[in-house]
């Protein structure tokens, strides 16, 4: 059985992602927890800034299950257990394979077709494989999902769009600048999207990056958490505004202000000071914080919240059919995937399977032969009635007594339901004075018995 | 025979000039950032370059009788089409893809004008005088200048008003940054703006030696000479844009422009107008009319 839980940007807050943050001596922690906790696992960890996600293989109905791992996770991380039970995913078997699969081609990042996650997945699998972590099952699924999402990106154009708010304030940044190491960058206010376009803004690597607001430890903290350089920036008092608008040549704001922050009339005073030097504002404020007749002033490119999200939904539209041909092949992809792992699986299954009734025969035969060598030539066909009864006993013990109704949580159906459909055994109960005769014969036949019934079959096994 | 041969090369070099400049503007549409356009474009423009430098060289040797590399308005005209070309080629490794879009159409109107001053208003230059060397030399290469000053001029307008109206750019990346074009366009305005200073010095020395254009016979006020007066200030404001920040954006990009057409029309008071005062005129026709011996039987 394959399982996924996780969380990611979608499911939740940055604060908790940054709280289920698994690197480093973190990372070693989890894995070597799980490793006691579950030993007979398969387990990679996958983290990115984005998400934190463990996919598990396992056999079925056996631990871990899903809350067993988000109790595990609360404990570790120190987060509250029902806030990460409503912010975490949980895929099982197809689902999870198909999730991982979507992950690796970046269907499921905040910028559609990000190349960045599937070198972060190919990390996550090569460190899990390094400590020895993954088996059969899952070596198979990260090679797949990571050869699959690099078929996905070559045969179609899923990787050409830009869908966030920040890339595509960058891909507006880049049309009015040539060069940013010259260039200044401010961030005034704070919020999510403020910090996320602004690290999309410091990928720019600018020459400095200052950031302004009325509570200065939220402009450190803000720096902090874009992991701004000191060199290159950092927090300026809410004061400096005006010298601050005069210096950049980017402009990110974002503050809770009720009316306007920058207006035409301070823009017009503030380009003549510019000598005209162009200006791109990125105005995330609700309220807003730029008068909207700024945009029409020479040399200043206004672009607020609304302009930005239509980029990001047009470009989405016009990504659907790529994402649309992306998923098809995914769905290819898992479903190929899928029945390989099982076939594998199976084949395991029936060598371990053969081995075990191979190496039970042959301790029977030893003990029949040893019978058969002291004993009268008239008492052999017995031994060898024994030795059939004994072998067949010991065959059905270890999955008869896994029957016994007395264990309220075993899944006696599921059993049942199995025997029959492997010893084609027929769903009707047995006919009187039926139930003690043997079942060899195909089912349909009226002169065969039927067969014993699985709590019969319980009482005939037994050790010698 | 060999203006045939050089006004059938010069249509062929149109036409491919016209189809990569079909291919330019055909990326501007959404979702039309096709590679393989894109390097069948780049051939095309390869393909003019080649040709026009062969065709400009093969005359230059040739047909011209000796090295005499500008012996008519078509040799002007094929000389600055092969420069321009390669300008093309080489701005578009330089990350301003876009302005292929623009050059491209200017490049199909330089050798479409060439097939004209080939066949129809064939007129060779007087070249025996080492300042009309000069001043034709340098008001070609003004030209082209101004070309590339223009194009750039008219990529910053259509960028900005994509900006302006929130557009992304396409698949492949921006068409080129507004920064980037401004820059091109200052540096090809401080070209123009060299050599259109020298073309007016020499032409100063041509008009003031020449036997019936004297100075004080009104020729200052002639309409070539105001209009090439009126270039030189055009490119001067352009080149100190960074100064001067009252022309600063779209301003500059439209008198890069108005540049152009300013040269052009002076190109056309030069040739075209047919009622000059006599002395300007006879001071016109010395500098672009060609000897007796060199015209065309």
């Amino acid at each position: 059985m394959i399982l996924m839980i996780g969380v990611n940007h979608r499911t939740a807050r940055l604060e908790l992602r940054e709280q289920l943050a698994l690197e480093g001596d973190r990372l070693d922690a989890v894995y070597e927890r799980l490793g006691q906790m579950f030993a007979d696992t398969e387990r990679v960890i996958v983290h990115t800034c984005n998400r934190t996600e463990l996919y598990i293989a396992r056999p079925a109905y056996t631990p871990p299950t899903a809350e067993q791992i988000i109790e595990f996770l609360s404990g570790f991380c120190g987060v509250d257990r029902a806030a990460l039970q409503a912010a975490s995913i949980h895929r099982e078997n197809e689902q999870a394979v198909e999730h991982l699969f979507r992950v690796a081609a970046g269907l499921d990042s905040m910028v559609l077709g990000e190349t960045q996650v599937l070198g972060q997945i190919k990390r996550a699998y090569e460190d899990a494989h390094g400590r020895g972590v993954v088996g059969a099952v899952l070596h198979k699924i990260f090679q797949t999902a990571i050869s699959t999402a690099r078929r996905v990106r070559h045969e179609t154009g899923i990787d050409s769009g830009r869908v966030s708010v920040g890339s595509v304030a960058v891909d507006f940044a880049r049309q009015i600048f040539d060069r940013f190491d010259d260039k200044t960058v401010v961030g005034i206010g704070a919020g999510e999207m403020a910090k996320l376009t602004l690290r999309h803004l410091e990928g720019l690597s600018p020459e400095k990056l200052w950031l302004a607001n009325r509570t200065p430890q939220r402009a450190e903290a803000m720096a902090r958490s874009i992991g701004l350089d000191a060199s290159r920036g950092g927090p300026r008092a809410f004061d400096d505004l005006g010298q601050l608008l005069i210096e950049a040549d980017i402009v990110l704001t974002s503050t809770s202000a009720t009316s306007p922050i920058i207006t035409a009339q301070r823009c017009r005073l503030l380009m003549r000071s510019r000598r005209n030097r162009p200006l791109f504002i990125i105005d995330l404020a609700l309220p807003r914080d730029v008068e909207p007749s700024v945009g029409s002033m020479r040399n200043v490119y206004l672009f607020n919240l609304d302009d930005l999200q239509r980029v990001v939904s047009g470009t989405y539209a016009q990504q659907a059919d790529e994402v649309e041909h992306c998923q098809s092949l995914l769905n290819e992809a898992v479903s190929v995937c899928l029945h390989e792992v099982r076939h594998r699986d199976a084949g395991q299954l029936i060598k371990q399977l053969r081995e075990r009734l191979h190496e039970m025969g042959a301790i029977e035969q030893q003990r029949t032969l040893r019978k058969l060598e002291v004993a009268e030539p008239r008492d052999a066909a017995k031994i060898v009635e024994e030795h059939s009864r004994r072998l067949i006993n010991k065959i059905l013990h270890l999955p008869l007594s896994a029957m016994d109704p007395r264990d309220r949580g075993a899944p006696l159906s599921f059993y049942a339901a199995a025997l029959r459909k492997l010893f084609h055994l027929d769903e009707r109960p047995p006919q009187q004075g039926q139930a003690d005769k043997p079942s060899t014969e195909s089912r349909g036949d009226p002169n065969v018995a039927a067969p014993k019934r699985t709590d019969d079959l319980k009482m005939t096994t037994g050790r010698d | 025979m060999a203006e045939i041969a050089t006004t059938i090369c010069l249509i062929v070099l149109t036409a491919l000039s016209s189809a990569a400049g079909v291919l330019a503007f055909a990326r501007l549409g959404p979702g039309s950032a096709s590679r393989s356009l894109r390097k069948i474009q780049y051939s095309l423009t390869g393909i003019c370059v080649t040709g026009a430098a062969l065709l400009f060289l093969y005359r230059a040797v040739y047909f011209n009788e000796g090295w005499r590399p500008l012996g008519a308005h078509v040799d002007g005209l094929l000389l600055i089409s092969t420069l321009f070309a390669a300008a093309i080629l080489f701005v578009q490794r330089a990350a301003i893809r876009g302005l292929s879009v623009f050059a491209l159409p200017l490049l199909t109107i330089m050798l479409a004008w060439g097939i004209c001053a080939n066949a129809f208003t064939y007129e060779p230059f007087d070249t025996r005088s080492m300042w009309m060397v000069f001043h034709q030399a340098s008001v070609y290469l003004g030209l082209l200048f101004f070309c590339i000053a223009a194009a750039a001029g008219a990529l910053y307008l259509f960028v900005q008003h994509r900006l302006h109206t929130h557009r992304p750019s396409d698949g492949a990346g921006p068409m080129a940054s507004l920064e980037s074009v401004e820059r091109l366009n200052i540096r090809a305005a401080t070209t123009g703006f060299a050599l259109l200073t020298v073309a007016l010095i020499t032409g100063l020395i041509i008009q003031t030696s020449a036997q019936h254009t004297r100075l004080g016979g009104g020729w200052w006020y002639s309409p070539k000479v105001m209009l090439a007066a009126a270039v030189w200030l055009i490119s001067a404001i352009v080149m100190n844009v960074r100064f001067a920040t009252t022309f600063r954006g779209a301003r500059a990009a439209w008198l890069s422009i108005a540049g152009l057409i300013l040269l052009l029309a002076t190109f056309v008071a030069a040739n075209a107008l047919p009622d000059l005062p006599r002395e300007l005129d006879d001071g016109l026709r010395t500098v672009h009319a060609g000897a007796p011996e060199n015209r065309r039987e």
